[in-house]
This record gives C-alpha cells, structure tokens and sequence, in this order.
C-alpha cells in the first residue's frame, strides 16, 4: 500500500490539480464551478488557518477522481460534491478535536471521549457568525434558528408565523446572499 | 427528548444551507453575480478566481482520507519542500 504522502500524486500528474482534471474531462462547467466554489467557502468557515475553502473542493474531486466517492446517476454534480466537501470537513473537524484530546487523553478514554465544552463552544461560534451574516433579515435568522432545530419548512412556518410565499421569498434571498458570499472575490 | 448539541445543531445548518447553494439556478448564480458587478462570461473573471485559470493547488496532505490516515498535526505532515543540497 502507497504511505498517504504518495497516494495522491498520480492525482497531480503533468502539472494539473484534481479539480483541473475534472473541468478538462469536462465532468463540470462554469456555472458549476460558481456553485461549488461557494459551496466551499461556505463549508470551509472555522477550519482556516489550517484548511481553505480550495482545499475541501480540491479533496472532494480527488476523492471522485480516484473512485473513493461515486456520483450516483440520479443525483446532481453540484449536490453531490457538496455532500462530498461536507464529509471531509466533518472528517477533518472529527480528527482536529481528536488531536486535540490526544494531548491528555490516551487508549479508552481516546476512542470514546466525553462531549467536549470548548468544541460546543466553536460549534455554537460557528452558528452565530452564520446567522450574523443575515443579522438584518429576521425573516432569514429564523430560518436558521429553525434549521438548527431540527424542524421541518410547515414547522418552521408555523413557529414564526410565517406564509409560504415569506418563506419561499426568504429562502431566495438567503441562496443569494450565500452564492454572493461564496462568489465574491476574497481570496480567504 | 434529547436536546440536540451545539454541533448537531451547527451540521444542520451546513448541511440544508450548502444544498441550497448547491441547488441555486443558473439564473440564481447570475443574479448574485450581477449584484456583485463580476461579469463571469468574461475571460478572466474574478468569479473564476482560485477555481479557473489560476487555480489554488491541490494540498493532498492537509485532508487525507480517515481510514488511513494516522492521528498527526496536518503540519507535521507536510511535504518537505525545502531545496535539497547538491
């Protein structure tokens, strides 16, 4: 078995990334690529500095590329590389705690820590500075709030007293301003 | 029933509001680039920065695959690239 420093260089033959190779098979196009690129940055909030938004997209197409993780037919490019981004960064969130933990913990106690007050405390960081992008749309906050707690659209309408159409318009511009987000030209 | 913790929570969030994005329309992407003024017809429009063109490279060691990858700070991990001597 190749060690995981030489297991993906195939990957990055002549010179060309995963995500290269993906446009020049023509796997994706440019709206796609818009897509996903804010999709990424929107994954990779709270990993930086150690991981960038290029690092989740440029993983999840690797992974694609060399069969670990197979589109399945009926399900859209973008949807499932979203899926796919979200699986390493759970991954990555999963290993950076663990590493964490590793500095004070070690056999049992490793595999099975107990919850972890500061990971609650990033999580809950994490949440805020999302809703904090919709601060002036309470319509939107609410979605959100509701998202987080499990409920479903017919819930989260009749929580908030919200009609369909609020709701529908709200979700619009909540997609808008995360593809704005996503799409806009900071490098970070 | 059991409240849910700060990072059910928080992947709940992720998950619905990065399909959504990943949902959006053509149309949709169009609009919140109009909004920014970036024309992505262009040739080297700043919409493609990072993903087209000048793409941002490929780090295969800073996410390696779980079932594989042994517990190490990413940056312990990193390649040496540093210029060998003759």
């Amino acid at each position: 078995m190749r060690d995981r420093k030489t297991a993906h260089i195939p990957l990055i033959a002549n010179g060309k990334t995963p995500l290269e190779r993906a446009v020049a098979a023509k796997l994706i196009g440019d709206m796609n690529l818009l897509r996903l690129k804010a999709s990424a940055r929107f994954l990779a909030r709270g990993l930086a500095p150690d991981i960038y938004w290029w690092d989740l997209l440029q993983e999840a197409f690797a992974r694609v590329l060399n069969g670990s993780r197979r589109c399945p037919p009926d399900v859209p490019i973008d949807v499932f590389m979203t899926g796919v981004m979200r699986s390493i960064r759970a991954e990555h969130w999963r290993r950076r705690w663990q590493l964490e933990v590793s500095k004070f913990l070690s056999g049992d106690e490793l595999r099975d820590p107990a919850p972890d007050p500061e990971r609650a405390v990033v999580a809950q960081q994490e949440l805020e500075a999302i809703k904090d992008l919709f601060a002036d749309d309470p319509i939107v906050t609410h979605i959100i709030t509701g998202l987080a707690d499990g409920l479903s659209a017919d819930e989260i309408r009749t929580k908030y007293g919200l009609s369909s159409t609020e709701y529908d318009s709200a979700r619009k511009r909540m997609r808008r301003a995360l593809l704005r987000d996503g799409i806009g030209s900071k490098v970070k | 029933m059991k409240k849910p913790t700060p990072e059910m929570r928080l992947e709940r969030v992720l998950a619905t509001l990065s399909e959504e994005i990943a949902t959006a329309s053509d149309t949709e992407v169009l609009e919140a680039c109009a909004d920014l003024r970036i024309q992505p017809q262009m040739k080297g429009s700043v919409a493609f920065m990072g993903v087209k063109g000048a793409v941002f490279p490929y780090r295969f060691w800073v996410l390696p695959e779980s079932d594989t990858a042994p517990l190490t700070d990413p940056d312990d991990d990193a390649p040496d690239l540093t210029p060998r001597r003759q």
